[in-house]
């Protein structure tokens, strides 16, 4: 049965049970803006729903259920559980200010933050369907203020720049530009497959 | 001594790297590796510090709590086969990589990496991001001038 990995770490865990406790009114807009990000994989018969069905069937919770029944609340717990670290880190970016990197950096855009919320949601599922282990990625932001998400295994590194509306990935597995990196649009499922079928290989 | 208007190729340049924007991430052998992001700017002119006018004291580069990393003139003066490309990988421009400095009223020793012919918005999409790559990998490739303590 393929597995799923767990990589987030006990301090991690305590980060997600911490999110909605944050005191101040923007500590909460910004907890509530999260977890929207997420709304979507809310039972229910849209393409969310069939999403969550087929994580379900590959986290064996399908099969594995004590009530032999599928639980779409509780498929949302594990996804919300693997993803949702990486989602508060998305959405903390909108907190950096102009110059956030000693030198002349722009802040990173809102626009940019949410359709990344999006994109990274799409491809823990893309992950999913394909059996495979999830890797938290590196979440920062490019000096344009794209969200930027690393992952890096062994000599290959996978990083994906996500701006308005648009995803864009550098592979890079060596020193050499021309036939040690590739680049394109990552803006399709197979596409994000492709990807991580590449850097876990 | 080098000559304040020229940067030799065996300069050593600095540039720093705060703490908290994930730009590096320290590995269970000690070694830290470096986001591409380290090196990102939006006008496509890297800058850094050259490390002969800073009296070769990175300090001088070091915010706070930041790491400072360096990297070798000569080997960024290597970095060839950058190019613009259209129309299914067609090359329509090649670039060199080189460092010139930018003296600043508060930073004599202040420098900047970019591209001959200059990049352009368009670059933005390939040659600019695979230049922060493989500036990170010369980055990693040499020790930090001053380890960051924290992520």
């Amino acid at each position: 049965m393929p597995q799923v990995a767990y990589p987030t770490s006990h301090h991690e865990k305590m980060q997600v049970n911490r999110i909605p406790s944050g005191a101040s009114r923007s500590s909460d807009e910004l907890s509530q803006t999260a977890l929207h990000s997420i709304q979507g994989l809310h039972p229910g018969t849209g393409t969310a729903s069939k999403l969550l069905y087929r994580v379900a069937i590959h986290i064996g919770f399908y099969y594995d259920s004590p009530r032999g029944l599928f639980s779409v609340p509780g498929i949302e717990e594990i996804v919300r559980e693997d993803i949702l670290p990486t989602l508060i880190e998305i959405y903390n970016l909108l907190t950096w200010p102009d110059g956030w990197n000693g030198y002349n950096a722009c802040a990173p855009k809102y626009d940019a933050v949410r359709y990344a919320s999006r994109w990274i949601v799409m491809f823990y599922l893309d992950v999913m369907d394909l059996g495979m282990d999830w890797i938290k990625p590196n979440v920062t932001a490019s000096g344009d203020g794209e969200v930027v998400f690393e992952w890096r295994r062994d000599v290959k590194k996978l990083t994906i720049y996500i701006g308005n509306q648009n995803a864009e990935y550098v592979e890079d597995w060596g020193p050499d530009m021309n036939t040690e990196m590739e680049d394109g649009y990552a803006n399709s499922s197979n596409t994000r497959r492709s990807l991580w079928q590449w850097l876990m290989s | 001594m080098m000559p304040e208007n020229f940067v030799g190729n065996d300069e050593i340049l600095y540039r720093r790297v705060l703490p908290g924007r994930n730009h590096y991430k320290f590995k269970p052998d000690e070694t830290i590796e470096i986001s591409s992001q380290a090196f990102y700017d939006p006008e496509l002119r890297i800058s850094v510090d050259r490390a002969n006018l800073c009296d070769n004291n990175p300090k001088r580069t070091l915010g706070n709590g930041s790491g400072v990393l360096s990297l070798v003139t000569i080997d960024v003066r290597s970095v060839v086969d950058l190019s613009r490309e259209e129309n299914q990988k067609q090359v329509i421009e090649r670039f060199r990589i080189d460092v010139e400095p930018v003296p600043l009223p508060n930073n004599s020793a202040h420098a900047e990496i970019h591209a001959i012919p200059s990049f352009t918005d368009f670059d933005k999409k390939r040659a600019f991001k695979r230049l922060c790559q493989r500036l990170a990998r010369l980055a990693e490739a040499r020790k930090w001038e001053i380890r960051p303590t924290s992520e």
